[in-house]
């Protein structure tokens, strides 16, 4: 089903700002887009099909990291030369991810426990529940070690980015090498980056997340650029990504344009009054909660699931 | 609303699935400008808004 065969009710146009809202205040709270909890739960709440959700949430994605750059504009955060490189990377990424959406799009359905259910429906149910049980673990298990380090039960070198592997990845001697001076960083290879584009521009493409949660870390742990840097830099990253993921959708006809405007009204405010409160929780709470939330998220793609296959 | 509606009919228009189908220059155009004019709104109104108050907002995660 496309954009066009969906047909929005008006009457829930309230109900879908609230839920900008919602996600918007949660992702401004716990420093993240929001994009894998939003599709589940744009296809779980409001029924919208995966591949429109995907292309819808990108949509609203793409305003809210142009309104999230501007504002790291202005605290010197973004590596534009390291971001422009990643592009090309990211493009071919999100490009890939679409046309697999479509493949399944036109896959047909399957019999699963005597039911009829779509594969797109399945393999994308299936692949966001995986994504958010490894975010979600991940977050608690790193969340409940910087809890331990704090209360003096870890040594803090726990932390620390592991410098030697860093140094092992900028060894690479793959030619075209480049320099990110912005970055701190003297040379590293351009397959390294672009490598790091595609897989995040994949998983944009394809489950219309942004890819920080991965693309974020990756620039620490990988390349070893500083935090606030790799923070801007994903962020203006993302805002490409995300519209070219739009324009990529948009000629498939998934964005569906009534709701990305109401999603937009919704995240842009709900993440300025979630940014605001996380300065008053702390850091390492906040990743907890932030893991917990995820596997809210599985739950219901698995409740929704298990409904179509018991009722059909 | 009739700007509500002229979204919602252009998304009406995006149906790959008609005979000949090419997605409408208008729809395409809106899909990109429409979160990009709203993104630059909110970022540079909270720029204007720190400078008026001289108050640091929240940072607006991503």
């Amino acid at each position: 089903m496309s954009a066009g065969e969906f047909s929005f009710n008006l009457a829930n146009m309230p109900w879908m700002i609230v839920f900008g809202l919602i996600v918007g205040a949660l992702g401004g709270f716990f420093g993240v887009g929001g994009g894998f909890l939003m599709v589940p739960m744009l296809n779980v709440v409001f029924g919208l099909p995966y591949n429109v959700a995907v292309g819808s949430d990108l949509g609203q994605m793409c305003g809210m990291s142009t309104a999230a750059t501007v504002r790291h504009m202005r605290f010197g955060n973004i590596d534009f030369k390291l971001a422009t490189l990643m592009i090309v990377g990211t493009a071919t990424g999100v490009e890939a991810g679409a046309r697999i959406l479509e493949v399944l799009k036109h896959a047909g359905s399957i019999m699963v426990a005597g039911k009829n259910i779509d594969l797109m429906t399945l393999i994308m149910s299936g692949v966001y529940a995986a994504l958010l049980i490894f975010l979600g673990q991940a977050m608690i298990r790193e969340s409940m070690r910087t809890l331990r380090r704090e209360a003096g039960q870890v040594e803090m070198s726990s932390e620390v980015p592991a410098s030697g592997y860093v140094l092992k990845i900028r060894g690479l001697k793959l030619w075209p090498m480049v320099s990110l001076p912005a970055s701190g960083i003297e040379s590293i290879s351009l397959w390294v980056i672009l490598g790091i584009g595609f897989a995040t521009g994949l998983l944009s493409g394809m489950l219309g997340v942004g890819g920080g949660f991965i693309r974020m870390p990756a620039l620490v742990y990988i390349m070893g650029c500083p935090t606030v840097v790799a923070v801007g830099t994903d962020l203006f990253e993302i805002m490409f990504s995300a519209a070219f993921g739009v324009a990529t959708h948009g000629f498939k006809g998934n964005v569906h344009l009534v709701v990305v405007l109401a999603l937009l009204i919704g995240t842009t405010v709900g993440a300025q009054i979630g940014a605001s409160y996380t300065r008053r929780a702390g850091g390492p709470r906040v990743r907890f909660g932030f893991g917990a939330l995820a596997f809210v998220g599985v739950l219901m793609v698995v409740v929704k699931l298990a409904l179509k296959l018991t009722m059909g | 609303m009739s700007w509500m509606d002229w979204l919602a009919r252009l998304g009406m228009d995006a149906d790959p699935s008609k005979p000949g189908f090419q997605p409408q220059t208008s729809y395409l155009v809106t899909c990109l400008v429409m979160p990009i004019a709203i993104g630059l709104l909110v970022g540079v109104g909270l720029r204007v808004i720190e400078k008026i108050f001289n108050v640091e907002l929240g940072k607006g995660g991503h």
